[in-house]
């Protein structure tokens, strides 16, 4: 036996001591290693077998072990299996020892768990590197596993919050308001807690109601801005607001919430089946589309506006599109995480192909289809952002009804229609609105008794939306004679003055079970006033205010809202 | 707006016609306004035959003339009126301020 190069361990770089486990039945050898290894500094343990070995290892854990490939009873080889299930994940460094140089049997040594072969006589240079090498290796491996329970943690605490987030959010969205509305919809979300959401319910009137909201972001902070936008939706919608007036109220409520770049794009949807229209308010959603039973596209509504919260309320554009539609059809609103699937070739799965996936499929299939195409374009690649799709079926009603009363009666009071009039500042200076209106309303069939009623409301709300809207007047100048002179002098003034106003007048006349009604919505470009007492004042009360106006039409209408600042306003009545 | 001195002597009849709203009030105003301070006329009639629309500033009108004819002990009398018109008034309390003919 060679003595190792002992006088070149003055030639070694200073080392960590290591607690190193050495399995050799050869007195002799474990006498040279043992003293070769503690004068570099390493702390010994000897075992002349396997059984020892075992022992020695479990009460006090080695960082390396030197093991001898040839012993009786247990040799190398199965100590080794053995040392790796008692380490089960964790690693050592296990070093085999033996006088065989044969490559064969250093391959079949690595095959069988050993990190590494020595050959005997050990050559203490290259034992003393390899022992380094496998110290940074056992440090790295340490940190690794470390490393690894800290993020089960980070993740299983991560992955408990989706499913709280999940459970707010179901609760929320009114989950059983969504599935009484009748619409049918899906959402395939990328992780647990979807940033895409779906919302339905319906108004008093009967109006169908339906938000479909992509919000940026992932997890919590798309959440964030889903709740309030959800929660506005369903207080407006469930009293019949406008749209317009909901996505403005859903902008002003999302803009403190929303960090720059954070905001929830989204389409509302407002189906009145009784006028056979649809309205959708897009902003920032691919274009919604009708689809007729033939699976004939019939309209797109494109997004005109700003997504919500995306800016703040002069820039914020309140673009509202309406389709009467004349045969039964289906508006389909989804997100862009729809078209924008990809397949392995990153080709999106675009609007191209939804509109024939809508056009073949049969209309009772339209949307398991178009989610089935998606999944089959992108065969089983992980989609990017959230999947969601909703379906609003759009029946035709017929104006005639058994219900309704069956006295003779011109055929246009049964006939629906509309008109939206916009007067800015020379119309409102030099046109006597009143006049025209209710003979446009006789000429569309209401009756004398209607037709003055109808002067009395309409009247009413244009002049306030007029005088106090555009003109910023002050009705308390009435109360005395000089006032009256002095108002209407005053009022001609500022007409005449006029720059800038606009007064938009919508009217509309709608066919219910229990009669006709007629709608009549303004709007001014004023500043709007507190609405609030308006509504919850009783009518005797609002009679003795303000000149009787008010609380007259209140008595007349079968409703009265104002929206927005106070300068929107609608009334129905019956006609 | 017509005015017809054919009556009793003591009464001033006023015709009005369409719509009796702030459009109107000059002209409402100027039939009635020289008769105020002639003490002959106990009665002012407005007669509403023909009045299909008001809306809430007539009502303020005929307020006005009310209390321009009471200051000067003249009563104020609506007659004819019918439909929404006479609906509204009585809605209001009016037939309690004025005699509705």
């Amino acid at each position: 036996m060679n003595l190792p190069a002992a006088r070149s361990a003055a030639s070694f770089s200073a080392s960590i001591p290591l607690k190193i486990l050495l399995v050799d039945d050869d007195e002799e050898f474990r006498g040279l290693m043992t003293a070769f290894l503690s004068a570099r500094g390493h702390r010994v343990r000897w075992a002349a077998n396997g059984h020892e070995a075992l022992s020695a290892f479990q009460t006090d854990e080695p960082d390396v072990v030197l093991i001898d490939k040839n012993m009786p009873v247990m040799d190398g080889h199965e100590l080794v299996g053995r040392l790796k299930q008692l380490l089960g994940e964790r690693w050592l460094p296990l070093i085999m020892m033996s006088v065989d140089a044969d490559h064969q049997l250093h391959i079949e040594a690595l095959r069988c768990g050993c990190d590494d072969y020595l050959a005997k006589p050990i050559n203490f240079e290259l034992l003393d590197a390899k022992l380094h090498s496998f110290r940074r290796v056992a440090n790295l491996q340490r940190q690794l596993v470390q490393q690894r329970s800290e993020l089960d943690r980070f993740y299983e605490q991560t992955e408990e919050e989706a499913l709280l987030i999940g459970e707010i959010m179901q609760r929320l969205t009114h989950a059983h308001r969504l599935a009484e509305s009748g619409i049918r919809h899906f959402i395939e979300p990328t992780k647990h807690f979807s940033g895409d959401l779906v919302a339905a319910t319906r108004s008093p009137q009967g109006e169908l109601y339906v938000m479909l909201a992509d919000a940026s972001g992932h997890g919590l902070s798309a959440a964030m801005l889903l709740i309030p936008a959800v929660q506005t939706f369903y207080a407006m919608a469930g009293k019949g607001f406008q749209l317009d007036a909901i996505a403005e109220e859903m902008n002003g409520k999302l803009r403190p919430y929303a960090v720059i770049g954070n905001f929830v794009a989204a389409a509302l949807i407002r189906l009145r089946p009784e006028a056979n229209a649809v309205e959708v308010w897009n902003g920032g959603l691919p274009p919604a589309v009708f689809v007729d039973q033939g699976g004939a596209i019939r309209r797109l509504f494109v997004s005109h506006n700003f997504p919500l919260g995306a800016v703040g309320g002069p820039d914020f554009s309140n673009i509202i599109e309406s389709f009467h539609y004349d045969g039964d059809g289906q508006l389909i609103a989804f997100s862009d995480g729809l078209i924008e699937a990809e397949d392995a070739y990153r080709r999106p799965f675009g609007m191209a192909r939804l509109l024939e996936t809508l056009r073949i499929a049969p209309r009772q299939a339209r949307l398991n289809r178009l989610r089935s195409h998606v999944d089959a374009h992108c065969k089983g690649y992980p989609k990017h952002d959230d999947v969601s799709c909703v379906v609003v079926e759009c029946p035709r009603t017929t104006a005639v009804d058994a219900d309704l009363p069956q006295n003779p009666t011109p055929i246009a009071t049964k006939s629906q229609w509309s008109i939206t009039l916009t007067l800015t500042a020379p119309q409102l200076k030099a046109v006597d609105l009143m006049p025209l209106l209710v003979d446009w309303a006789k000429a569309m069939g209401l009756s004398p008794e209607a037709s003055s009623r109808f002067f009395l409301v309409m009247s009413e709300l244009y002049n306030n939306a007029l005088e106090h809207g555009v003109l910023a007047l002050d009705s308390t100048l009435k109360q005395s004679d000089q006032g009256w002179d002095d108002y209407i002098a005053e009022r001609e003034a500022r007409l005449a003055r006029l720059n800038e106003g606009e007064i938009e007048i919508q009217l509309e006349q709608l066919i219910a079970t229990n009669g006709a009604r007629l709608r009549i919505r303004v709007r001014d470009s004023g500043p709007g006033f507190d609405y609030r007492q308006v509504n919850e004042l009783p009518n005797a009360e609002l009679m003795q205010q303000a000149g009787y106006g008010l609380g007259l039409i209140r008595h007349y209408c079968l409703r009265l809202d104002y929206f927005g600042k106070g300068n929107v306003v609608e009334a129905e009545l019956a006609c | 707006m017509t005015t017809d001195p054919n009556h009793d002597p003591g009464d001033h009849l006023i015709k009005l016609s369409g719509r009796f709203d702030l459009k109107t009030f000059r002209q409402f105003r100027q039939s009635y306004e020289p008769v105020l301070d002639d003490a002959q006329i106990k009665r002012i009639v407005l007669d509403f035959a023909e009045v299909e629309y008001i809306d809430s500033s007539a009502l303020g009108m005929l307020q006005l003339l009310r209390e321009n004819a009471q200051q000067r002990q003249k009563s104020v009398v609506i007659a004819n009126c019918h439909g929404t018109v006479r609906d509204v008034l009585v809605t209001v309390n009016f037939h309690k301020l004025f005699e509705l003919l």
